[in-house]
């Protein structure tokens, strides 16, 4: 199965390889863990060099335990995870300072992530002193051309973060992320809380430097349509179970794993007002996911009664780099999902495009 | 029909001032606006031009930072700067609600669910024994889609993910059912299950009761979906308002244009400038 994600053209840098992840806390008095299910469990894939990998799926589903995974914030439970040379099971404090410099992340919330009684200059400037050994005086220019990167006046290096705008915070901490001259950035939902215009700038802005110097991005996100041209590929992600992986363009046209053809008919179409609610609202998940067979399966439309909850799905390549793991078949999935109105909807928009 | 009969709430030439380091500025210049009766209607605009005052002022909120310079808020003919803060409070309480952006921050942390429903229904519904209320809000929150109704009613705000808090504050807001309902940015940052979920419900309300709901968001496909009527709002003003097919598909002003452009869709390419370097040779999709 990981081979199989891997036959992309482009050489893989980050390896993932049968990743879980585990939250669980001593009991307050017993000091006994609980057997809590994993929060990731067996994940694998790969990021090539320059290359963007979305990773999408419902809040709770392990993107960002993945992603604090590889920053090394988060132990995994098992798995092997190396990028180039370097083993990235090790947690961040030991680490070599090349390996944490060559990998930075980006949270969503950057009232969160930059420290308020820093002024801009400062917080940007401290991963240059860090890695580079740069004193305050050599950074000063550093510091203005990172601005000017993210777009941001100059004379910003005084303000404190809050005396920006929300986008600018984040176009702030991206600047800081870049100060380290990153191989390899994690983007946790860094446009979730943008408005669309300041949405758009950042994405633009990543892509370019994305250009210039062959940055990869895990690019964690639950925006299908950002995904959709933002991406080279995606990966979809069922609490803690990986269910697609494939390049964009096929993974947005059928076969569509059931779950994936569920996100889909979720993003609304601009301009069309919907005059009926969905077919009833989908069975309530469950607290926990179930310990047998398919994650989706009971939520699934198209469950194999008696075989979909008790047997583990097997991963189907139906493309070049397109693997489904789903009990059923391609043909199948294509029949059943295919028609959706997602898929229809695809359709029509590539064919228009041509 | 007369303008006053089919508007639920209308705003007239509204400015509205905040104070800074003793300055005062106006966050709302000049507008006018009406929420009709039993229609949803879109409020959009970027961050900063003024939405959620312009939802707090149409609850009637008074702020010692803010005032109200000229024009006028009425709610189905009564205008809301006459009313006492008791008057107030009561046309709050049942005729006007709100869900207000960040949804698990209204809920009381140290109240149980059940309670937080106990205290709102039995403003709403003095007659109902101990058994009704649960039953009642146990109603409420399989209608906003959290599993576990019954387990939910036994706990505490904070034990229920973000996604989970503004379904709950939503189902406070319905228990009332109001005439008009406010909703500020009820499903951002909520994943696309979870947004799903909501509009679903908003519709259903749509199609069986007569509810007249105000949208405030930034996110224009998800107001497409269930909005009759969308207002642009660009630095305090409304800068166009009109049927959703027209705002959004012939958009007239160039702010709107903008604001429409910049939309990820998926079903059409954005700047080509944005495809990543794999994808700029046009893209085939072999079904």
């Amino acid at each position: 199965m990981t081979a199989m994600i891997r036959s992309t053209a482009i050489v893989p840098q980050l390896h993932i390889d049968n990743l879980s992840c585990r939250y669980e806390r001593p009991h307050l008095f017993s000091g006994r863990r609980n057997k809590t299910p994993p929060a990731v469990d067996d994940v694998s894939f790969a990021v090539g060099a320059g290359e963007t990998l979305a990773l999408v799926g419902e809040s709770g589903s392990g993107k960002s335990t993945i992603a604090r995974t590889i920053a090394g914030l988060f132990p995994a439970a098992a798995g092997r995870l190396r990028y180039g040379g370097h083993d990235l099971t090790l947690p961040v404090e030991r680490r070599a300072a090349e390996l944490r410099r060559l990998i930075q992340i980006i949270f969503q919330n950057p009232d969160a992530s930059l420290n308020r009684r820093h002024r801009i200059g400062s917080i940007i400037a401290r991963p240059l002193r860090l890695f580079f050994g740069l004193s305050d005086a050599d950074s000063r220019q550093e510091v203005a051309s990172l601005l000017e990167a993210v777009r941001l006046p100059t004379d910003y290096a005084e303000r404190f973060p809050s005396e920006i705008s929300g986008g600018e915070r984040q176009r702030v901490a991206i600047a800081r992320a870049l100060a380290a001259r990153p191989s390899l950035l994690l983007c946790d939902e860094i446009v979730s809380a943008l408005d669309v215009s300041a949405q758009a700038t950042i994405l633009e802005l990543l892509r370019s430097i994305q250009t210039q110097t062959r940055l990869s991005m895990l690019f964690i996100t639950h925006d299908l349509a950002v995904v959709r041209w933002f991406a080279d590929r995606v990966a979809v992600l069922y609490r803690g179970h990986l269910c697609e992986v494939g390049p964009v363009e096929r993974v947005f046209a059928p076969p569509y794993h059931p779950y994936t053809s569920l996100l889909l008919e979720a993003v609304p179409v601009f301009g069309r007002r919907r005059e009926a609610a969905g077919d009833a609202a989908s069975p309530a998940v469950t607290s926990s996911p179930p310990t047998t067979g398919c994650a989706f399966a009971s939520q699934c439309r198209h469950r194999i009664d008696g075989l979909c909850r008790s047997a583990e799905p097997p991963w189907r390549q139906v493309a070049p780099g397109h693997a489904i793991r789903c009990h059923l078949e391609a043909s199948d999935l294509n029949r059943i999902t295919g028609r959706a109105a997602t898929g229809a909807r695809l359709q029509v928009a590539a064919a228009q495009k041509s | 029909m007369t303008a006053a009969a089919h508007d639920l709430m209308t705003v007239a030439s509204l400015t509205v001032d905040y104070r800074q380091q003793g300055q005062w500025h106006s966050v709302i210049r000049d507008l006018s606006l009406a929420v009709r009766r039993g229609e949803i209607l879109g409020l959009a605009g970027e961050s900063g031009c003024g939405k959620s005052t312009l939802a707090s002022v149409l609850l009637g909120e008074r702020r010692g930072e803010r005032r109200l310079r000229a024009g006028s808020v009425q709610f189905d003919g009564i205008d809301l700067s006459t009313l006492r803060a008791r008057e107030l409070r009561r046309l709050r309480g049942v005729r006007l609600a709100l869900v207000p952006q960040n949804g698990g921050a209204s809920l009381t942390p140290t109240l149980r669910i059940g309670s937080l429903f106990a205290e709102t229904l039995r403003a709403h519904r003095p007659h109902m024994n101990k058994a009704e209320l649960a039953a009642e809000a146990r109603r409420q929150l399989s209608q906003v889609g959290l599993p576990d109704p019954t387990g939910a009613l036994a706990r505490f705000p904070h034990q229920f993910s973000g996604g989970q808090q503004q379904r709950i504050a939503l189902a406070l807001a319905l228990c009332r059912m109001p005439d008009l309902l406010i909703l500020d940015e009820p499903t951002t940052g909520q994943d696309a299950m979870t947004r799903r979920g909501i509009i679903d419900l908003l519709i259903r309300l749509r199609l069986s009761s007569r509810m007249s709901m105000l949208y405030v968001s930034h996110d224009l496909a998800t107001l497409s979906e269930i909005c009759d009527r969308i207002a642009i709002m660009h630095a305090g003003e409304i800068v166009e308002i009109g049927q959703m097919e027209d705002v959004l598909l012939r958009p007239r002003h160039p702010y709107t244009r903008a604001l429409v452009a910049s939309i990820p869709r998926l079903e059409a390419p954005p700047d080509p400038a944005l495809l990543p370097a794999s994808r700029r040779t046009p893209e085939r999709i072999t079904a």
